[in-house]
């Protein structure tokens, strides 16, 4: 307290109130829209931005708006690269039947993010309302409008997911934003396995200033092969998503006959669908452009048959843009033999190399049930799924020889004959958005 | 107004929206693209440029980055990204932050307003809305249901 001169007592103001009184720390945030947009964009990956949608209504409407979609892709324009796919954003999904001919599955989850390890891929079993696992992710479908759950997951391209419920009724459903559509029935088609593929458009693409838009009309293709057991060729139905039909496929000219024999699981890579049959893994094009491509196995491969089921499996993956062979050989003693091939030139097709040959006996094979060689890794080539005992999911490091549980399935679901499935659920740097069905008549 | 110092460098004055006044060289103006134009347009000449948008306190930092990054040379990157880094540092709080970067975005000086988002996008990154609402003093301004809502729509993010 100060007395002034006039002797009249004066209230002192500390010298920082006075300055802080021109800046109250207590401001409100008052950027505007295109400044918002500034900061947000550099926000690193999806997943945490698109929390920051809940803080208020414009920050809501700025990560809503189309504008900031195309300006986040290109900030973050270097995760764009295959090689560059933010590896926690990466999911193995594992689907199996509970009997061969069924249209069951059952799932069990795992956490989907927050993944502290980057070596490690997380594995998500396909789907069974039981589960109590189940229940901490949003991948269980039970937004739609399906009589009866489970769902039961046919092919997966990215972050969008084909599934199939009520035995003939498909979705497509991007269960990360939850948004989906019905695909229409499509032609009954005769009991069997069934094998899906599920092939899309870019829908992040250059522009011709050579920054990256999108392509809301993007088009997509399913391919489903039924191998009926007592039908003499598997009957193959295509789905185009710019007409909303359905097409009965016809064998063309110069096509192998055992062309839709699949004897292996269904990837999408560059536009086309691959899998692998008898003798070569087929290169087929659903979007209609070119001729259909086979690619030779390496040598020594046994040919998949109905007699050897049981015994060889083949399964195709994508590891670091590369196509990878695995092929699982079971010995009457148990043992299983995994060998890992990686193409060197899809172009031309003709060069495997061998990266892993390995006896491995920590893993037992179940006598009559299908080979426990699951899938590779997205970016680890020393790295296979597999099914060790339990029915677990397990990782193996085919290099230093070590392996680990990366999941656990439920026990009350492990049955006889599990026809286990793989897909490899990838969160782009933008969630993928349904493409508006065609108007049909 | 436009004065001439012993080293011939052409020498600027800037006025801030609250009076204050700033003698600089002209090549550390610059850096602002708006400034740059309006002494290209010939504004400059007929007295000091009014920036109305800019505070004393604020203009005065913006000044420190341009002196800072009109003298170095692409040599010294390592040594402007720390001095950068210690500049972002010194403006310590969002508040500051947020006029800053309103200043860069007026005087159109790219490397500052890259440089201030990004420090602010690294402030919230990995924060709860709630964290982040409270950090930088933003209200939720949801209804309930609305809240609900957006919440399910992202569900997955927080998943």
């Amino acid at each position: 307290m100060s007395v002034s001169i006039s002797g009249k007592r004066q209230r002192v103001v500390p010298l920082r109130a006075l300055q802080s009184s021109s800046s109250p720390p207590v401001r409100e945030f008052n950027l505007d829209d295109s400044l918002l947009a500034e900061i947000l964009r550099r926000l690193p990956g999806p997943r945490f931005l698109f929390q920051c949608t809940c803080v208020c209504k414009q920050w809501y409407s700025v990560i809503s708006s189309p504008y900031f979609a195309r300006l986040f892709i290109n900030n973050n324009i270097a995760l764009l690269d295959e090689d560059h796919e933010e590896e926690e954003n990466n999911v193995l999904l594992v689907s199996y039947e509970k009997n061969p001919f069924g249209v069951i599955a059952s799932c069990a989850t795992y956490p989907l993010f927050g993944n502290s390890n980057p070596k490690t891929w997380n594995v998500l079993l396909g789907s069974n309302h039981y589960d109590p696992l189940f229940q901490s992710l949003n991948l269980r479908f039970n937004y739609l409008p399906v009589k009866k759950e489970p769902v039961h997951v046919l092919a997966v391209f990215n972050d969008l997911v084909l599934c199939c419920a009520d035995r003939t009724r498909r979705f497509l459903v991007n269960p990360f934003t939850r948004k989906w559509v019905a695909l229409p029935p499509g032609p009954r088609m005769g009991k069997g396995r069934v094998s899906c593929g599920l092939v899309c458009e870019p829908h992040c693409v250059k522009d011709s200033k050579g920054d990256y838009t999108f392509n809301s009309q993007f088009r997509y293709r399913v391919v489903l092969i039924v191998d009926a057991p007592h039908a003499r060729t598997p009957s193959v139905n295509i789905y185009r998503s710019e007409t909303g039909e359905w097409s009965t496929y016809v064998h063309r000219a110069g096509e192998v006959a055992e062309v839709f024999v699949v004897h292996s699981n269904v990837i999408a890579y560059k536009g086309r669908l691959l899998w692998c049959i008898g003798t070569c893994i087929v290169v087929f094009d659903p979007f209609l452009t070119v001729k259909t491509r086979y690619i030779k196995l390496p040598p020594g491969c046994p040919p998949p048959s109905a007699a050897n089921r049981l015994h060889v499996k083949y399964s195709i993956g994508l590891c670091r843009g590369f196509l990878l062979l695995l092929l699982g050989k079971c010995y009457s003693d148990c043992t299983v033999e995994v060998t890992v091939f990686q193409l060197v030139d899809y172009r031309l097709g003709g060069i495997w190399k061998v990266v892993h040959k390995q006896v491995r006996d920590f893993i037992k094979c179940y006598q009559d049930e299908t080979l426990p060689v699951l899938s590779c890794h997205p970016s680890d080539p020393d790295i296979v799924y597999s099914t060790g005992q339990d029915m677990n999911i397990i990782s193996c490091n085919l290099h230093i020889k070590e392996w680990e549980v990366t999941a656990k399935m439920s026990h009350n679901l492990i049955t006889v004959h599990p026809s286990l499935e793989t897909f490899p659920l990838v969160l782009p740097l933008w969630p993928t958005p349904i493409p508006v069905p065609a108007q049909h008549s | 107004m436009s004065i001439t110092t012993e080293n011939n460098e052409k020498m600027i004055t800037l006025m801030s929206s609250d009076g204050e006044e700033f003698v600089v060289e002209e090549a550390v103006a610059a850096q602002s693209q708006t400034i740059k134009h309006l002494i290209e347009d010939g504004c400059s000449t007929e007295g000091s440029i009014p920036l109305p948008n800019v505070t004393g306190r604020v203009l005065s930092e913006v000044i420190q980055y341009c002196k800072k990054h009109s003298s170095s040379d692409d040599k010294e990157e390592k040594e402007l990204e720390a001095w950068d880094a210690e500049f972002v540092k010194a403006a310590d709080d969002h508040v500051a932050l947020t006029d800053l970067m309103m200043a860069a975005n007026f005087l159109d000086i790219k490397g500052l307003l890259d440089l201030v988002a990004q420090t602010l996008a690294n402030m919230i990154t990995g924060k709860s809305p709630e964290e982040v609402r409270r950090m930088w003093n933003i209200k939720n301004d949801f209804t309930p249901e609305e809240a609900e809502k957006v919440r399910k729509e992202n569900q997955w993010a927080f998943e």
